[in-house]
């Protein structure tokens, strides 16, 4: 199971108080040339864990290694692991050049080798013109590069990236994530990226685990986590959410109470249980018609709604129940405030949690 | 802000200044006792100064004295600061009271101690006396700057280095302490002026051999003998006028070259 | 996920489970740190100190004797008093002439904060002696103001140097620097967009600055004073030099029972009490303050 080069977690724990662990046993294998996000809220461990992998912090409990090989016991100097930290953490009284070849002038490289090395990963950046400025004298995308660069050059196994893009302006994000998207393309290698914005992980990982109190609460593509998350928490850590509790009946259908039956198509489902269904605000779809005339049993009464430019967010109550409804802007009706209006779901895209 | 707060800082500040500069005009005169204005000018003072063995030996024991002190107290000094800064031990709390009570102990009450001390000693009356007092008060000095520095480090550079594959020696030589030298010179130039500038200990320790300028000057006052003290008093405050002259010219370079208003 | 292979029932405690090897010698760093100075300073610094407590209370014999004789002598109370009155005067002087410096350096920054600072910097930088000696030629009695008031026809013109008034006025001149550097590095951290908040919120500026501005800089204000206060206790060489012989200082006492009376029993508990009301004025300030603002 430990193909060559990945990374594998085993059952890894930091506690820095007795009796409360920062990261508590965590397990998982991250493949070679894969893009993994480590998503969650501050605090859920997710920078610990990365420390760990990088030999900052000594794990209290389980092992890290590397194609095989535990590193655990490895200085952080000799991990070969490349990281860009929050910070940058670039070195202020080194210019560009000398902060991107300072791991190769570590691994003894020849001279000509090295320029020629960060000439190329300056390229890959975009900073060729910059190899002679201060650190300082940099905007802090064109820092995040030179780190970036200075993590890639020397080769290394695996990139850790510590919430890389947080001080940057919006804009300036998105254009580094799909500029991140491929370096990582590029040269195919193995990037652990932590992060607490969700669309950021969504937008750039093969695969996101989601951390939360120092637990792995799940890990699987962008799609999975979204649309079929396994725990309450990931369905309302990822994108916006309905969450209804209800009581499973016969073949796949789930009683929501006031909001009435909803059939997911679980059939694997033993009746009677109490579960959680998961229905993403997209997924519904309000009518435009009458309540009268469409004959829909589903009503919605109308408490706010917010324009986003490309669509609606849609608040209202049913039954007693606060629904979510996110509506493309060409499609929303006129619905003032008070108003009722029917509404309808896809129950295939349902997902039950809990069961 | 009003014009007369303006006013009236302005004026503090040139009160405060500008009877030092009496000296000046006082170094230049003929008059062998303290008389101002001086009834004529020649500069027979300061050749005396820079020719008489009672004037240029206690310079030159005075830089040697703080130039040893420098040395001791930085050697001693820097290391304390990364422990005291980075990391937790036992007694920690008290090792940092006794960093920093040579700064509270009034200097005679210290000079009292080493002359009996340094008396059984034997190092009473010499130079090799003397910088290690002053090393003891110069240390606290070196401390309060270098771990004010490191409060102020980011740490995070030391781990970049090391996730780069720089083990921890080559860190601190490529990375900690080429960031931390400037603060490592101030401590140095603190450290060097507080021995070079201490007169009580000085005055109560130092013998004729190994007299600092400071006593030398104190002695002069009191016998109110040698009117030498006058050049001696206008070369110390040209010295500090010409470092603090070319910060000065340096942070106002700095606030001209800002955007207008940045500074306000 | 991955399957668990290993059985790591290491107990769960706050301690690392192994120390890598390449960092082994970081354990112990610490002490390799901090010995060596510490080692000095209880060698040089703390035996001389414990010296003088000893002298103290061992010469000329053993017993409390040189303490009960300070106490018994109205000389020596009254310069404890005299010293005690001067150190307040000079902290109040040098801070109501310190106050507006800092204020100004804080607030306007800029070429003119540069120059205020500059103007201290190089006062604060310059010796003790130098800036005594000055006194001593301006307020000597063939000095500048002397002189003026001879020329303004004052006869017999008064006795300036060697006085407490004289001695009181140098110190003050001298302390102001420490003043406005310990209110300075208060002063510039405080928001300047309260001052503008209390404005728009229709204070006056006399009185956004006396609800604002004055009770922020005020942990300035004590650190300053408790320095200022403390420096003029052990002051030695001005009060000696350009003071009344009659109307010595404290330190000036020490000197004196050291230099001309060789009573070096009665020296050591003079220094003894001396340095305990620095230390109980540095324990006050650290209970309520912590020493390490002290000299920030």
């Amino acid at each position: 199971m430990t193909t060559a080069r990945s990374l594998c977690l085993r059952s890894l724990s930091k506690s820095y108080m007795p009796g409360q662990n920062a990261v508590d046993g965590i397990d998982l294998d991250i493949r070679p040339g894969e893009f993994i996000s480590f998503l969650g809220p501050s605090g859920s461990g997710k920078t610990t864990t990365l420390m760990m992998i990088a030999g900052f912090e000594q794990p209290t409990a389980g092992e890290i290694s590397i194609a095989g090989r535990q590193i655990d016991a490895v200085a952080p100097y000799d991990r070969n692991i490349g990281m860009v930290f929050q910070n940058y953490a670039l070195f202020p009284h080194m210019s560009v050049a000398q902060n991107v070849g300072f791991p190769l002038r570590m691994r003894r490289t020849a001279r000509a080798e090295a320029d020629r090395k960060i000439a190329a990963v300056l390229a890959m950046v975009g900073l060729a013109d910059f190899a002679g400025r201060a650190p300082k004298a940099l905007s802090g995308g064109q820092q995040q590069r030179v780190a970036l660069a200075r993590a890639l050059v020397f080769e290394p196994d695996l990139v850790l990236l510590d919430e890389p893009l947080g001080a940057l302006d919006k804009t300036l994000r998105e254009q580094m994530q799909v500029e991140l998207k491929r370096i990582h393309r590029e040269l195919g290698v193995t990037m652990i990226y932590v992060t607490h914005d969700q669309t950021e992980a969504m937008a750039m990982s093969d695969r996101i685990a989601v951390f939360n109190h120092g637990h792995i609460e799940q890990v699987g593509t962008p799609a999975e986590v979204y649309f079929a998350p396994r725990t309450r928490f990931v369905a309302s850590f990822i994108g916006d959410s309905n969450l209804f509790d209800g009581r499973t009946g016969s073949d796949g259908v789930v009683d929501l109470g006031p909001l009435g039956p909803i059939a997911t198509g679980r059939r694997d489902l033993a009746p009677g249980q109490t579960v959680s269904v998961l229905v993403r605000p997209e997924t519904i779809r309000i009518s435009a018609q009458t309540p009268a005339a469409s004959g829909e049993r589903r009503l919605l009464t109308i408490e706010e709604t917010v324009n986003y430019g490309d669509s609606f967010l849609v608040l209202g109550k049913s039954g007693g129940r606060d629904i979510r409804i996110r509506v493309p802007s060409i499609d929303m009706p006129d619905l003032p405030r008070g108003a009722q209006c029917a509404f309808d779901w896809t129950a295939s895209r349902a997902h039950v949690i809990g069961a | 802000m009003s014009r007369s707060t303006l006013i009236l800082a302005v004026l503090v500040v040139v009160l405060l200044t500008g009877p030092m500069f009496i000296v000046v005009p006082m170094s230049f005169s003929t008059a062998p006792s303290l008389e101002f204005p001086p009834p004529g000018y020649w500069l027979g003072y300061y050749r005396r100064v820079f020719s008489d063995p009672n004037w240029t030996g206690p310079i030159i024991n005075s830089f040697l004295i703080g130039l040893g002190t420098m040395v001791l107290s930085m050697l001693l000094g820097v290391p304390a600061s990364f422990a005291l800064a980075r990391y937790q031990f036992r007694l920690r709390a008290a090792f940092r009271i006794i960093v920093l009570m040579p700064l509270i102990v009034p200097h005679i009450v210290m000079a009292l101690g080493y002359y009996t001390y340094f008396g059984t000693l034997g190092l009473v009356q010499s130079m090799p006396g003397v910088i290690l007092a002053h090393a003891c008060l110069s240390i606290p000095v070196v401390v309060l700057t270098v771990t004010s520095a490191l409060a102020n480090f980011d740490r995070r550079v030391e781990q970049a280095a090391a996730n780069l594959g720089a083990r921890p020696l080559t860190t601190f030589r490529l990375v900690t302490f080429p960031i931390l030298r400037p603060a490592f010179l101030v401590a140095a130039l603190f450290a060097f002026i507080h021995s070079f500038d201490e007169t009580v200990i000085a005055i109560f320790i130092s013998g004729r051999d190994s007299a600092t300028l400071p006593r030398q000057m104190y002695n002069s006052f009191q016998m109110e003998a040698d009117p030498a003290i006058s050049a001696a008093s206008s070369l110390l405050l040209a010295a500090v006028l010409a470092v603090i002259g070319t910060r000065w010219a340096a942070a106002l370079v700095k606030a001209r070259s800002k955007p207008i208003g940045a500074s306000s | 996920m991955a399957l668990q292979l290993t059985d790591t029932t290491a107990p769960a405690t706050a301690a690392p489970r192994r120390v890598p090897g390449g960092w082994t010698w970081l354990v112990r760093a610490p002490f390799i740190l901090y010995a060596p100075a510490a080692l000095f300073l209880a060698v040089f610094f703390l035996v001389p100190l414990g010296l003088v407590v000893w002298t103290s209370i061992s010469e000329p014999e053993l017993g409390l004797g040189n303490y009960a004789e300070f106490f018994a002598s109205t000389y020596d109370l009254g310069v404890l008093a005299r010293t005690f009155r001067t150190a307040l005067i000079v902290t109040l002087v040098s801070l109501v002439f310190a106050y507006p410096v800092a204020y100004v350096a804080a607030r306007k920054g800029g070429t003119i904060g540069a120059f205020l600072l500059g103007v201290v910097a190089l006062s604060f930088w310059t010796s003790f002696l130098v800036r005594t000696y000055a006194w001593m030629v301006i307020m000597g009695a063939r000095g500048p103001v002397v002189g003026l008031l001879v020329a303004l026809g004052v006869e017999p013109a008064p006795q300036l140097l060697f006085t407490t008034f004289a001695a009181t006025f140098a110190m003050a001149h001298m302390l102001v620097p420490f003043m406005v550097l310990a209110l300075y590095a208060v002063m510039r951290r405080i928001d300047e967009t309260h001052m503008r908040a209390a404005a728009s919120l229709g204070a006056r500026p006399w009185r956004a600055f006396a609800t604002v501005y004055l009770p922020q800089s005020l942990p300035g204000v004590l650190n300053g004073a408790t320095l200022v206060f403390i420096t003029c206790l052990g002051f030695y060489v001005t009060p000696t030099l350009i003071g009344s012989p009659q109307d010595k200082m404290i330190a000036g006492r020490i000197g004196q029972e050291m230099e001309q009376l060789l009573e070096f029993g009665a020296a050591s508990a003079t220094s003894m009490i001396l340095l305990a009301a620095a230390l109980a004025l540095f324990a006050l300030y650290d209970r309520f303050f912590g020493i390490e603002r002290m000299w920030r």
